[in-house]
């Protein structure tokens, strides 16, 4: 049964990927990275809820708190939820910024901005050189989640296959495959999260146990004991807050904009050769104010 | 001329930062129990829906005549 549900999720998953590119040049460049800048606030919102799940949502938050004390609990809830404030202010900037240079990406604007190649090529490397232990701890956490199913695939197998399936994903559709998994994704998530808390608070007997029941396994899951926890907890929450919400900026670019941002775009065109202190000073302004 | 609007950076973020750090580093080591959760924990899970309360209060109270020609669409 639990392969049967699997199974279905999986090729949903990728009859949404191919669905997504129907009707749309994906071979442009600016359509496979940020869709035209067409997606609506709906869409971005759940690009932008996808983004806080992973498989450490489901394996490594529970495991580190295990592992490592509350320290690591507080410090994973704490992180990923002041990156919000951060993006608050600081996504409208780098998405006008991506508008005013045709930036499909966070070096993409650097470059725009700063004019600098150099600069540009460091970002890149700096972004690729982040995401590798970052892909490679999904895939540990995937091997964890599979091997509970009982396939009985051995994990390099499950590795390639499931990188082999995201890469299918990206190759048809770019980024509107994403896009579109991830309103499932999110579904599926939140659902899981909801009925695992409930299943767990239930099976213990009510809240309390639970956390009776992890500092049972591990004394330190309830308070965070020692300076040494406390400093990590409280510097990797602020340090990762701004991490966080730039890494994950490049779903930023795909966003729409309103009147005010065409007419923004055309007059930024207009003055390009004015040197521009600041890209978010003038394209905040509202609609006729000018630069 | 600023151009964020500093009453919204109070509340949008300097508010939420200094709950939720501040708020750890002086009750992370209680031993308060609320509603069947060690304090810590319950603080941080408030701030989820206080910090979404600040937001919203920047974006409609200070920010959202910045950008009102996005709302149109």
């Amino acid at each position: 049964m639990a392969t049967v549900v699997f199974a279905a999720i999986i090729l949903l998953s990728l009859v949404l990927a191919l669905l997504a590119a129907r009707g749309r040049d994906v071979l442009q460049i600016e359509e496979y990275l940020v869709a035209g800048r067409s997606f609506s606030g709906v869409l971005l919102f759940f690009l932008a809820v996808g983004e806080i799940y992973s498989i450490g949502t489901m394996v490594g938050l529970p495991g580190g708190i295990y592992a490592e004390g509350a320290g690591y609990g507080i410090w994973f809830v704490g992180y990923i939820l002041l990156a919000y404030p951060v993006g608050y202010f600081l996504a409208p900037l780098v998405w006008r910024a991506g508008e005013r240079y045709g930036a499909s990406t966070f070096p993409d604007v650097l470059k725009g901005h700063y004019g600098s190649r150099l600069l540009e090529v460091t970002a890149a490397l700096t972004f690729f050189a982040y995401l590798i232990p970052w892909a490679q701890l999904q895939f540990t956490g995937l091997q964890v989640a599979l091997g509970a199913l009982g396939f009985g695939v051995s994990p390099t197998t499950a590795t390639a296959v499931a990188a082999a399936i995201a890469f299918a994903y990206i190759i048809f559709s770019g980024v509107r495959a994403p896009a579109n998994i991830s309103i499932l994704k999110d579904i599926l998530l939140f659902g899981a999260i909801v009925i695992v808390g409930v299943a767990a608070a239930s099976a213990a007997g009510g809240i309390s146990n639970v956390f009776g029941s992890a500092e049972q396994l591990n004394p330190s899951s309830l308070r965070i004991e020692g300076g040494q926890a406390m400093t990590f907890a409280l510097t990797t929450i602020v340090f990762q807050a701004f991490g966080f919400i730039t890494l994950t900026t490049p779903f930023i670019f795909t966003g729409r904009g309103g009147h005010g941002e065409a007419h923004v775009h055309r007059d930024a065109a207009v003055h390009a050769d004015v040197p521009v202190p600041h890209p978010g000073r003038v394209l905040r302004r509202k609609r006729g104010a000018g630069p | 001329m600023g151009y964020f609007n500093p009453w919204s950076v109070v509340v949008g973020l300097v508010i939420p930062f200094v709950a939720v750090v501040g708020g750890v580093a002086v009750l992370g080591r209680s031993e308060a129990v609320v509603l069947g959760m060690p304090l810590v924990y319950f603080w941080v899970f408030l701030w989820f829906v206080l910090t979404t309360l600040c937001l919203a209060a920047s974006w409609y109270l200070f920010d959202r005549g910045d950008f009102e020609d996005e709302e149109e669409v």
